[in-house]
């Protein structure tokens, strides 16, 4: 490569606050693009790799953050010292900017064709006219068929993967030197996402855009990546091509970082066999549950499940596969329409009153978003300890004493329960979440999506933590997730879900390793691999509608698929 | 952006977590709209609280000076029709406006949050017949059924505070539930059902300490309106009764010797107006301070 590269770092140096309470969160970080080039930037949360990818744009938090030093040559220009108004005709129209979340990042009072062509109008460069042809052809690009009637319609009309599918075609439509990507696919599902993924490596290769890909996903960088810079505390770590990267890490952060990504090839360590000849801890017995009256939509369909004590029994499945409405109905926070659920061969949704909320302590439920899992107004000691207090667990000194005991099991100083949850990590939020769930002494713990929202290195911390309670204390695990790779690693049975059907079930080595399902199949092809050598794999997609749901036959011993 | 947090203050705080209050308040003094509506503040709770030292005269008892004397020296706001000081009856009157403040405040705050927190958390019919009666409520202005209340109530100090009171619960009534099903929906809550709290656990326990903080800035808000509410009141005889040293009756007495004696009518409205004013300002402040987009750590 001896072009001169599209983008240059040099030494980029930003800090946060003002003054005395100025904090430096870059600590000179430097990097080049190349033009073609797909460059990715990793990091786990507080490597300050969004930080730097808002700064080439200029838009780090006003009033907040600002760049201390260094420079960021664009085409010659350096972005960091450019007045605003020549970085806003750069803005959009040589670099474009796709954010992670495609809803809030359109506006959804404008068509989505006002939308595209407001940059190439804005800047001035065609008619209305042209711009709107532009936009037809842009979004044919991208996969969107019907461009003229498309054009018209408002965010809220398409599904999030399509909207992520005009947030690129919108950037692409002025034909930008460099597209920066800030975790395009972090909210979408994994068969969408293999597409978006997809799509961005043909339409970077159809064009010669460079393009930065800002992720904490190991999988999706050694999908698209063809080098990597990984940061972090600031710092770049280690730079290479993705796949030395990969197969060579110089680093031991690196190194640390890839082995705390779960695979889905390889031994797997926890996982253990499904205890034989007990009774079941929850019975789920053909369950039902419509929203929106009678012509809703059917969230669930006839869903039958059983979870084993002390086994860990995974929920896997697209959004809107009803997956967490299960959960949820096994926690009896809502009720079904049909069909029973029996906890302890005890049907809690005949329960009411005082004997519901007794019985409630035998199912605890664990959530995705660990901040707003805790009243913000509770000490984590008084939030721990309170199921113990509502269960009659003896005096308060008792109860907090039993708390304490419980924070120190999960991982935490007991000094810390008189702390309020603002004060603590994601990572630590979730274990108090988890001394939560522990403290009314549960029989099964629902956890939906636990570790989703963790970076990959606490996320295999606490997935540890669970697996130790399941060993230790023989509570049952519902896990609910869209990440089969964290699934295979802790669960032994699998169940997957599509449309609040129930599609195969079966020992998690059968499904994941020789599915029978088709959409099972479509699933584990979507998975982003972290291994840049398994690129371009055959992806098997099914449209909806077109694969058996009926009744599950076993086809194996133990192992179940809808015919 | 989760990469964010830790960098900047974290935007999922809609409250000033425990232990950042003295930065709070230090927040709402040092800008130049809290800064004059904490003093107005201070001065009205110093003059209610210190009225028997610092005024010279009995605020109800005539003739102490002539009748109709301009300020001067020796009755710093002059004297009104029966001979007596308006300072003192100022001052004095302060101690009324802040109890009907407070008092007909505290009425549409605990029945409003009592109301929003029930139908929030009940739902099903009871939220329907909760809500839409507080709808009903809102389609009549606050003045109007305030004076309904009064035509039921009778006319008298005690009955206008109480009038003003339920007047005002329509809106806290609102407010507090939408606050309340915010906070409902988020997950530390359905995890508090499903460690088995009963009603007034969750109630009193989670919902209302979270909904708690925007229905202080609403009342501080709300404060002004209900002194204006009651100050009306009065004015059109309906609420305190001569010789009570209360502003919107003195201002409502004082029209007749409008051409005589203005500052009879002058003062009295501007002590009205700029209470209003100051609690005014001093609500806006504290709203802005405890919006977490405003600040800065």
């Amino acid at each position: 490569m001896t072009d001169t590269p599209v983008l240059d770092v040099r030494d980029l140096r930003i800090a946060f606050g003002a003054g005395r309470k100025a904090r430096e969160v870059v600590h000179g970080v430097s990097f080049t693009v190349q033009r073609g080039e797909v460059v990715a930037i990793v990091g786990e949360s507080g490597s300050g790799k969004s930080v730097t990818a808002l700064s080439l744009m200029g838009l780090l938090p006003r009033g907040h953050g600002a760049v201390t030093g260094g420079s960021a040559h664009f085409e010659e220009t350096d972005l960091i010292t450019l007045a605003p108004e020549p970085l806003r005709r750069i803005r959009g129209a040589r670099i474009g900017m796709v954010f992670q979340e495609p809803m809030t990042s359109l506006n959804p009072v404008l068509t989505i064709g006002r939308q595209m062509t407001e940059g190439m109008m804005a800047h001035g460069r065609v008619s209305e006219r042209q711009a709107r042809e532009a936009a037809i052809a842009m979004l044919e690009r991208v996969g969107i068929d019907d461009g003229r009637r498309r054009l018209g319609q408002y965010p809220h009309e398409f599904s999030g993967g399509m909207r992520q599918r005009v947030m690129i075609a919108m950037a692409m439509m002025m034909k930008p030197a460099l597209l920066i990507a800030d975790e395009p696919t972090t909210a979408l599902d994994v068969t969408i996402q293999a597409q978006i993924l997809d799509l961005m490596r043909t339409l970077i290769a159809e064009t010669g855009t460079s393009l930065i890909l800002i992720t904490h996903d190991m999988g999706v960088v050694a999908e698209t990546a063809d080098r990597v810079v990984v940061m972090h505390d600031g710092r770049v770590v280690e730079e290479a091509d993705a796949k030395t990267l990969f197969a060579m890490p110089g680093q031991a952060y690196t190194r640390a970082l890839l082995a705390a990504v779960p695979r889905l090839d390889g031994a797997v360590a926890g996982a253990v066999a499904r205890p034989a000849g007990r009774e079941p801890v929850v019975r789920i017995d053909s369950v039902s549950k419509t929203f929106g009256g009678r012509t809703g939509t059917r969230a669930l369909d006839g869903v039958s499940l059983d979870v084993m004590a002390g086994e860990v029994v995974a929920l896997v499945g697209e959004s809107g596969s009803g997956k967490s409405t299960l959960g949820r109905a096994v926690a009896r926070l809502l009720d079904v329409d049909d069909g029973a659920i029996l906890v302890d061969g005890h049907n809690m949704a005949e329960m009411r009153g005082a004997t519901l909320r007794r019985a409630r302590a035998r199912v605890q439920m664990i959530f995705q978003d660990p901040y707003a899992s805790l009243d913000p107004r509770f000490s984590i000691g008084r939030t721990v300890a309170e199921p113990i207090l509502i269960h009659g667990g003896g005096g308060r000194r008792e109860a907090s004493e039993r708390a304490a005991a419980l924070l120190q099991r999960v991982g935490l100083d007991r000094p810390m329960a008189r702390r309020f949850p603002h004060e603590f990590s994601g990572g630590q939020r979730q274990r108090v979440a988890i001394a939560r769930a522990l403290a009314a002494g549960p029989k099964i713990i629902v956890a939906d999506e636990p570790t989703s929202a963790l970076d990959v290195t606490i996320q295999a911390q606490v997935l540890d933590l669970l697996a130790e309670l399941r060993d230790e204390q023989g509570i049952a695990l519902l896990f609910i997730s869209h990440d089969l790779a964290v699934v295979r690693q802790i669960s032994s049975r699998v169940a997957v879900m599509r449309s609040g059907r129930l599609l195969e079930t079966g020992p998690t080595e059968a499904v994941l390793g020789s599915p029978r399902h088709a959409y099972t199949r479509a699933l584990l092809s979507a998975a982003p691999v972290p291994d840049p050598a398994k690129r371009g794999r055959v992806r098997v997609t099914v449209a909806a509608g077109s694969y058996p749901d009926g009744p599950l036959v076993e086809a194996a011993p133990g192992h179940w698929v809808a015919s | 952006m989760a990469e964010l947090s830790g960098a900047v203050p974290d935007y999922d705080h809609e409250i000033v977590p425990p232990g950042r209050r003295a930065h709070f308040w230090r927040r709402v003094a040092f800008t130049p709209n809290g800064a004059f509506g904490l003093a107005v503040v201070i001065v009205l709770i110093a003059s209610a609280g210190l009225a028997d030292l610092i005024t010279p005269y009995s605020p109800i008892k005539m003739g102490v000076g002539p009748r109709f004397l301009p300020p001067n020296g020796a009755y710093l706001l002059g004297t009104d029709e029966f001979g007596r000081d308006l300072f003192t009856r100022i001052v004095y009157g302060s101690r009324l406006t802040l109890m009907i403040g407070a008092i007909a405040v505290g009425i549409s705050l605990t029945v409003g949050i009592l109301v929003g927190l029930i139908a929030a958390y009940r739902g099903g019919w009871t939220e329907t017949i909760l809500m839409r009666g507080t709808d009903v409520l809102f389609s009549f202005t606050e003045t109007l059924i305030a004076l309904a209340c009064v035509a039921v109530l009778g006319p008298s100090l005690k009955n206008a505070m109480i009038a003003v009171g339920i007047a005002g619960i329509p809106f806290y009534a609102r407010t507090c539930y939408s606050a309340a099903l915010v906070e409902r929906s988020k997950p530390y809550f359905e995890a508090t059902i499903a460690a088995g709290a009963g009603p007034l656990r969750l109630l009193f326990l989670h919902l209302l300490p979270n909904v708690l903080p925007t229905m202080i800035v609403v009342a501080t808000l709300g404060l002004s309106a209900a002194i204006l509410a009651a100050a009306g009141l009065s004015f059109l005889g309906l609420g305190a009764q001569p010789p009570d040293p209360e502003w919107g009756a003195m201002l409502s007495g004082a029209r007749d010797y409008f051409n005589r004696a203005p500052y009879l009518m002058v003062i009295p409205g501007l002590a009205i107006a700029v209470t209003v004013l100051g609690f005014n300002l001093l609500g806006d402040a504290i709203r802005t301070a405890l919006d977490p987009r405003e600040g800065s750590e």
